[in-house]
């Protein structure tokens, strides 16, 4: 048997990005790369997703998330987040 | 639909479009139109993308399909501020008029007035609408809210005017249809459209019946004809060269519809005669639109940067005047916003299900839209400098024998390429004197009734009695 840890499958959901304080793809590129394949991506309508990452441009956090309720959601409204949704990760694989 | 369908869509119809004095033969292509045919396409672009879709699409009521919110019909509060919220992120994506609101804001106009009407009076027109909307959705269809007609001498009814086509009309009844004739004026979008969804202009009364009709056709049936509008620096689009344009790459555009004796299935007719209903048709579709004016938050964004870009290419931008004259704009700009957004939060439930604005919030959003816009157009200039209207063209820069002054005399902050410094500043002069200038200043003030057509509703609208009975309670006053 492997020992090798399975990854996450995270469901990413973005609001509508109206007026976001910062470049939500950048960030959502950015916690990718940092994950690397530690996270599977999917849509979060997808019901492989053990896990939801809501990316909210603002701190008004409209995202749509009413089809995601069944599964733990993690939201982000900017940068500052991005380490703890890796760590969190991170920490669900072990 | 993605936008590559959109295009090809286009290509297929046969419109009759006249510009110059000349038939367009290539619609889609032509270097005047094709930036307003990018400003439409980028609508389907938006909802394709998972960052935006929250916003661009929607579950629809009638289907439970997923669909471009540009042809949904509102089902509640949050449909309504996601509305306003679309405007704004297409105004700021395009720098520019989308043109795709209009045809929503008639859609659920419709939706409401279809359903009244039948009510009161038996018809089955809010069937023909809800199958034509389903048709709409089904497709993605860019719909032309048509509206306005020329309306002639202003003191007169539309039965009173010299021409009676001066106001969109009925002139023949046949079994399987009506044919109208007359045309609407200033049509955004509308060689961009699939659809014309035509609207009467005004509340009307029995004399004028024969012009109260409301209907939905291909915007190539046969006698439609569209003659284009100018736009300032138009031609700038027939240049070799991409700087002078300010915005190259969208724009909007609008033009005369003509309908000469042109047949409507009555499939197709969701109007016909009922007069008594052509004031609450436009007074819903005015509301809708005026809040649609959200669009224009999200250009001034792009305005706002553009003149923060400029102040830092210039090295002005740590100087107090212009620190607060970026401040003045983002206030202007962000009231504005206050507005579409609360119109559409105090929304309510029709008859009908479908949701609409504030009316009293949308008209006060859209009088302060007729102004605050010019403002921050004024700031922009200001802090821009007088080099918006002096510089030479992009030809003069790039010339072997001028290009060496030009960038020379024309460099601004070192760190900054002198060409960079001066696509700031042609996009500033396309906001606020150039082709984007139509949408966001002209368009600002007439679009959706001129100011004074707010001021009449704000007036009918505004609780006086209320007003009054507050201010004697509180002094004392006891009637």
């Amino acid at each position: 048997m492997s020992n090798t840890p399975v990854a996450v499958i995270v469901g990413l959901k973005y609001c509508g990005g109206c007026k976001p304080d910062y470049d939500r793809v950048a960030l959502v590129e950015e916690i990718r790369r940092r994950l690397g394949d530690e996270a599977i991506w999917v849509r979060a309508d997808d019901p492989t997703a053990e896990l939801i990452l809501a990316v909210h441009g603002c701190l008004t956090a409209c995202a749509d998330l009413e089809s995601c309720q069944a599964k733990p959601i993690v939201a982000v409204t900017g940068p500052e987040a991005a380490e703890a949704f890796v760590c969190h990760v991170q920490t669900l694989k072990r | 639909m993605t936008p590559q369908q959109y295009e090809e869509s286009l290509r297929k119809l046969k419109l009759e479009v006249y510009m110059f004095g000349k038939r367009v033969e290539n619609v889609v292509d032509d270097p005047i139109i094709r930036p307003s045919m990018n400003a439409v396409a980028k609508t389907y672009e938006m909802a394709q993308r998972p960052e935006y879709e929250d916003i661009m699409t929607v579950k629809s009521h009638i289907t439970g399909k997923r669909i471009n919110r540009f042809t949904h019909i509102h089902q509640n509060v949050d449909d309504l501020v996601k509305k306003s919220k679309m405007g704004r992120l297409m105004g700021r994506a395009t720098g520019c008029c989308f043109q795709r609101c209009v045809g929503m804001d008639a859609l659920n106009a419709l939706s409401i007035v279809t359903y009244d009407i039948d009510k009161a009076k038996g018809t089955e027109y809010n069937q023909r609408f809800l199958k034509y909307l389903a048709f709409v959705q089904e497709h993605d269809l860019v719909c032309d809210g048509a509206m306005t007609d020329p309306k002639g001498n202003r003191a007169l009814a539309p039965h009173q005017q010299a021409d009676p086509d001066l106001f969109l009309h009925v002139v023949e009844e046949r079994k399987e249809g009506i044919v109208v004739r007359g045309a609407k004026a200033h049509q955004t979008g509308a060689v961009n459209s699939h659809e014309i969804i035509v609207m009467p202009t005004i509340a009307m009364r029995a004399e004028d019946k024969d012009y109260a009709v409301s209907f939905a056709l291909p915007s190539e049936a046969k006698g439609i004809v569209y003659i284009m509008g100018r736009q300032s620096c138009d031609t700038r689009k027939l240049e070799a060269g991409q700087l002078d344009r300010g915005n190259p790459f969208f724009g909007g555009h609008e033009a005369l519809v003509v309908f000469e004796n042109v047949f409507v299935p009555w499939e197709r007719v969701f109007m016909y005669k009922e007069y008594e209903f052509a004031g609450s048709l436009v007074e819903n579709f005015a509301s809708y639109h005026r809040q649609s004016y959200a669009c224009k938050v999200g250009v001034g964004d792009v305005l706002i940067g553009a003149s923060q870009t400029a102040a830092e290419y210039n090295g002005a931008e740590r100087a107090s005047h212009v620190k607060d004259k970026i401040i003045e704009m983002n206030h202007l700009n962000e009231t504005l916003y206050c507005g579409c957004i609360s119109c559409a939060s105090e929304g309510h439930k029709e008859p009908s299900g479908t949701y609409v604005v504030d009316k009293l919030l949308a008209n006060v959003h859209k009088q302060n839209v007729t102004r605050f816009p010019y403002e921050i157009a004024r700031l922009a200039q200001d802090i821009a400098g007088g080099l918006m209207v002096t510089m030479p063209a992009e030809e003069d820069f790039k010339s072997p024998t001028t290009g060496k002054w030009l960038d020379k005399y024309y460099a601004g902050n070192c760190d900054v390429p002198t060409l960079n410094r001066m696509r700031i500043l042609r996009l500033i002069e396309n906001l606020t004197l150039g082709t984007a200038a139509v949408g966001y200043l002209t368009e600002s003030m007439h679009g959706a009734g001129s100011p004074q057509a707010q001021r009449i509703m704000i007036s009918r609208l505004a609780n006086m009695a209320e007003k009054k009975k507050a201010a004697k309670k509180l002094s004392g006053i006891d009637e």
